[in-house]
């Protein structure tokens, strides 16, 4: 631009010479004794035409690189503007491969790569999960004063909130005092938390008091109840600050001392066993990560022999002993969401490179058929004495307008795309509110995939088109016989480079999306339809023993008088408890710890008698849990059939017993029944072996954790939540009530495989798309430059049938090529994407062949209607045509 | 690249003299454009009349080659103006033509008056 510049300023001041000129002139006039009037006249008739003075003298100024540039650029839009449809295509099918890929890396670049918005975030460091107990985090905090200049623990769970009149869950963030001093994160209103807090205090995040207090000047000082328990606000965090774990979005932080008063069953400051918090910590200046996991290896050892819990047996003393960590770069944060989505993540970002490659082939193709319509002007500008760098330069830089213009759309569909992305993924447990806010980074994405893509379609078409002969090219232009075998072949390259990579989207699409077909129809084991997840939280500490028994039968009888509820029951975790987690044991039958079963772990569940005719889960033998299954009489469980063969191999479990756990503080406990297999967490899952405990013989249990109420309805459980809730109102005003269908807890539980399969789709239709058009364009230009020589086989007494057939087997050839070598991509690249791949092999034969049907069947399409136009051609004119 | 043209004194003999008229003028100190060509009508006895759409030109030209260099100054009668002088590079290029002209006019001069 800075030439450019140049140019303007000197012609100011070449007018400005000029007016000089006149002025001395006029006044020499003047001073020989003429009036000023008719001297500046006649001083101006004696210049000339000022224009053309300044047009020969600019002339002289000649063209700098940038000026060269601008006029090729100018060029390159007359050009474009004179053909819109071919410019819209083109800016049409690059703003769709780039923004794709723009709203792809926003989220990237959201959830994986932004930093956070801290003071120098490349100082800190999270240590590598398994989480941690707080006296592991005080034991690392005495001794890593060397290496940290500060270090705080973090939990991130929910909590129930009553911010002005209404209650609601919000995610919660639990940190220690020294939270915001190590990040460097000062309030915008108030003061932050630290290590003097005392009592139960709350910072708020920006969202929440736009949200919750409509920016409320005076928030500071106001209280919350928090759990049913008072906290006091005492600050509100800068906007953009979302705590350390990007795409989580707590709104509200409390001190983590309070948390065991808050949530009991989830924190116990004191345990050594009980793991459940993240650790992050500020590296001293100079001290580099390596260094300081160094230091860490010579202390942990010390930190983990301080902690221990010396009622361990000694096998599980010397698993905790042997617990390791490591310091990993914590600038992006630590991110459960990054942990979740690391993989789709990557996988949608193979997904839409290809498209984007497919894009450029195609782009590629509409440039060379265009440019090949203008060897002509090019054999001119060559015979005017233009050099060949200079006319590829003309070329290249019409790429690089295109690009940029559909750069600049892609933009737009990548904000718009990365939205929506975000929104696919999100669940209503783990709402993800990635900062999508373009940065520096996403546009220099775009703008740099805009300048490789110019690269990859511009170039080679513009050699190509530029290695032409002047002199034959002229001689050429009325000629329509005869094709050149070199436009054949590099066209044919493009056509089979865009077959290849359709099929590849194709296979992808086919193979993510029988795979979720799988999943949705796949049996959970249960009847997920017309069942109401109702999570009741506020009962532990309120209701104890055989009140708490009482109370629960309360709110069976409650809710069973609410008109379309067939049945009620409670259990630890629903179905799918996802979120919620599991609780895993190791099991010995009769008092003998299987060796070769040790180590493979049971998943239980407590519940109520009825729980299994409720969800629908299928009774095979035995008896169902009763009220007398209760504190005293014989200890009992259920087993499902995958834990009955793992254990009981042929043989009837009924009546045998199994030990749980390690501990010798367990009782033995008596297998009454089977039922058949379920989901526990997730429908990924491969099928585990999963125990039932009755829940009248688990008080200690039930007595601390808050159950579950699933409600099965006879009409639609959407329309049963308001009553539900109503009812448990009406018995406990001091309950919190969350509904949820088992549909919804379904749904949510495929999101991943949901998103990559829809975005998967779209591509493998795009890039079939894009293919069949250019076969179709390759197809139908061969058709057009054969005209004549089909007029002569036509003539001598070819078929139409054996023209179409002619010309469709040229194409088919290309198309065939594509097709294996697209597939070959697609059966060694797929097994990169097992881990989302359920129910068939990453290799499905079926997925792949339809993938290939696909294509073909386009393929032909797009060969067949210009092979038909083909066989139609009358010879007479086709003849007439070549003379 | 533009820079790198070579500068060729084209058979035109209107241009090249011109140049070198500029040159030549310049010699005795920097001048502006109006004070050029009113100098070379002059000294040719008003024989010369140099268009200014000529002038022009071939000021930028002989700037764009260095062999003038240009800054804005007061002319004697108080008026702001464009001065060109020589550069060291204008003196040597005026010598080269000069030199050349004279062998020019001995060459014509020998075919024209073969007698002398």
């Amino acid at each position: 631009m800075f030439n450019f510049l140049q140019h303007n300023k000197r012609d100011k001041e070449l007018e400005e010479e000029i007016r000089a000129h006149l002025a001395i002139d006029a006044q020499l006039r003047v001073d020989a004794g003429e009036n000023p009037a008719p001297a500046r006249e006649s001083a101006r008739r004696d210049f000339g035409n000022v224009l053309q003075v300044k047009e020969a003298t600019r002339t002289m100024w000649g063209f700098g690189a940038m000026e060269r540039f601008l006029a090729d650029l100018r060029y390159g839009l007359r050009l474009l503007g004179r053909n819109p449809g071919f410019t819209a295509a083109v800016v049409a099918i690059l703003a769709l491969g780039i923004g794709v890929n723009a709203a792809v890396f926003s989220l990237v670049d959201a959830v994986l790569l932004k930093s956070l918005p801290v003071r120098a975030p490349e100082e800190l460091v999270w240590f590598k999960d398994p989480s941690f107990s707080y006296p592991t985090f005080q034991g690392v905090k005495e001794r890593g004063n060397g290496i940290f200049s500060g270090l705080f623990a973090w939990d991130i769970s929910t909590v129930n909130v009553e911010w002005n009149q209404d209650m609601q869950i919000a995610p919660a963030l639990f940190v220690t005092g020294e939270f915001y001093s190590t990040l460097g994160v000062e309030t915008v209103l108030g003061r932050p938390l630290n290590s003097r807090d005392e009592g139960l205090v709350a910072v708020i995040s920006h969202d929440a008091w736009e949200r919750r207090f409509q920016r409320d000047p005076a928030i500071i000082g106001k209280t919350i109840r928090v759990e049913r328990m008072q906290a006091t606000i005492v600050g509100v965090t800068p906007p953009g600050f979302y705590g350390v774990a990007p795409g989580l979005s707590p709104e509200i932080t409390l001190p983590l001392t309070e948390q065991p008063k808050l949530k009991p069953q989830d924190a116990d400051l004191a345990s050594a066993s009980r793991a459940w918090l993240h650790l992050m910590g500020r590296l001293k200046p100079g001290i580099s990560r390596e260094l300081a996991n160094a230091g860490l290896r010579v202390f942990w050892p010390q930190v983990m022999e301080s902690t221990i819990d010396p009622s361990l047996p000694p096998e599980r003393r010397a698993r905790f002993l042997g617990r390791e960590t490591e310091l990993m770069p914590g600038h992006a944060g630590y991110s459960a969401v990054r942990n979740r989505f690391t993989q789709p993540l990557l996988i949608l970002g193979a997904l839409v490179g290809f498209l984007l490659l497919a894009a450029c082939a195609s782009v590629a193709n509409l440039l060379l058929v265009r440019a090949s319509g203008r060897r002509r002007e090019i054999a001119v500008r060559f015979a005017l004495g233009a050099s060949r760098g200079r006319v590829v330069r003309q070329l290249v830089t019409e790429g690089l307008l295109l690009s940029v213009l559909g750069a600049a759309a892609a933009l737009l569909i990548g904000h718009w795309g990365g939205a929506l992305l975000a929104d696919l993924m999100a669940t209503s447990q783990s709402p993800i509110s990635v900062d999508l806010t373009f940065d520096w980074r996403t546009l220099a994405f775009t703008f740099g995939m805009a300048l490789f893509t110019t690269l990859l379609f511009s170039i080679a078409p513009a050699i190509r088109v530029t290695g032409v002969n002047p002199g034959r090219a002229l001689k050429e232009v009325s000629h329509t016989g005869g094709h050149g075998t070199r436009r054949w072949s590099l066209d044919s390259g493009l056509v089979i480079a865009q077959v290849g990579l359709a099929v590849i989207l194709l296979a992808g699409a086919a193979l993510f999306a029988r795979s979720l077909q799988h999943l949705v129809s796949m049996d959970p084991g249960f009847e997920p339809d017309k069942l109401l997840v109702v999570a009741v939280d506020g009962v532990p500490g309120r209701y104890r023993d055989e009140r708490l028994m009482a109370f629960h039968e309360r709110i069976d009888e409650r809710l069973r008088t609410i008109r379309g509820v067939e049945s009620v029951s409670f259990s630890w975790v629903p179905p799918l408890s996802n979120e919620m987690g599991a609780w895993t044991e190791s099991i010995a039958v009769d008092g003998v710890l299987q060796p070769s079963t040790s180590g493979v772990q049971t998943y239980f569940n407590v519940i109520s008698p009825g729980y299994f005719a409720t969800v629908g889960q299928q009774f095979l033998r035995g008896r169902d849990f009763g009220r007398l299954d209760r504190e005293g009489a014989v200890r009992t469980c259920i087993i499902t059939e995958a834990t009955a063969s793992a254990f009981f191999a042929g043989q009837d479990p009924i009546g045998h017993r199994i030990s749980i756990g390690k501990a010798t503080s367990r009782q033995n406990v008596q297998i009454v029944g089977v039922v058949r297999d379920a989901k526990y967490q997730r429908l990924q899952e491969a099928g585990r072996r999963i125990a039932y405990l009755p829940y009248g013989q688990s008080l200690d249990f039930a007595n601390n954790y808050n159950l579950v109420a699933e409600v099965r309805g006879s009409i639609d459980t959407a329309a049963l939540a308001e009553p539900v809730r109503l009812a448990l109102a009406n018995l406990d005003p001091e309950l919190i009530v969350r509904t949820e269908t088992l549909v919804n807890r379904l749904r949510e539980s495929l999101v991943t495989e949901r998103v990559v399969s829809i975005v998967s789709v779209f591509l493998g239709v795009a890039a079939l798309l894009l293919a069949a058009v250019g076969l179709y364009g390759l197809v139908a230009y061969s058709v057009t430059r054969r005209t004549s020589e089909i007029g002569v086989r036509i003539a001598l007494g070819a078929t139409q049938k054996g023209i179409v057939w002619m010309i469709v087997h040229d194409s088919l050839l290309l198309v065939v090529s594509g097709l294996a070598a697209g597939l070959l991509a697609a059966f060694g690249l797929s097994r990169f994407a097992a881990n989302l791949i359920h129910g068939i092999s990453s290799t499905d034969p079926a997925a792949l062949s339809l993938a290939a049907a696909f294509m073909l069947l386009f393929a032909l399409l797009a060969s067949l209607l210009p092979a038909r136009r083909a066989a139609r051609v009358d010879p007479a004119i086709a003849l007439r045509q070549e003379s | 690249m533009a820079g790198k043209e070579r500068y060729q004194n084209r058979i035109e003999l209107l241009q090249g003299t011109l140049d070198m008229l500029i040159l030549r003028t310049l010699q005795w100190g920097p001048q502006h454009g109006h004070g050029i060509a009113q100098a070379i009508r002059a000294n040719s006895g008003e024989l010369l009349q140099v268009e200014t759409g000529s002038l022009y030109p071939a000021l930028h030209r002989l700037e764009k080659q260095a062999w003038l260099a240009s800054e804005w100054g007061v002319s004697e009668k108080n008026q702001k103006a464009k001065f060109y002088k020589l550069t060291a590079a204008g003196r040597k290029q005026l010598l080269a033509e000069q030199s050349k002209w004279d062998l020019l006019i001995k060459a014509i001069a020998g075919v024209m008056k073969p007698a002398q």
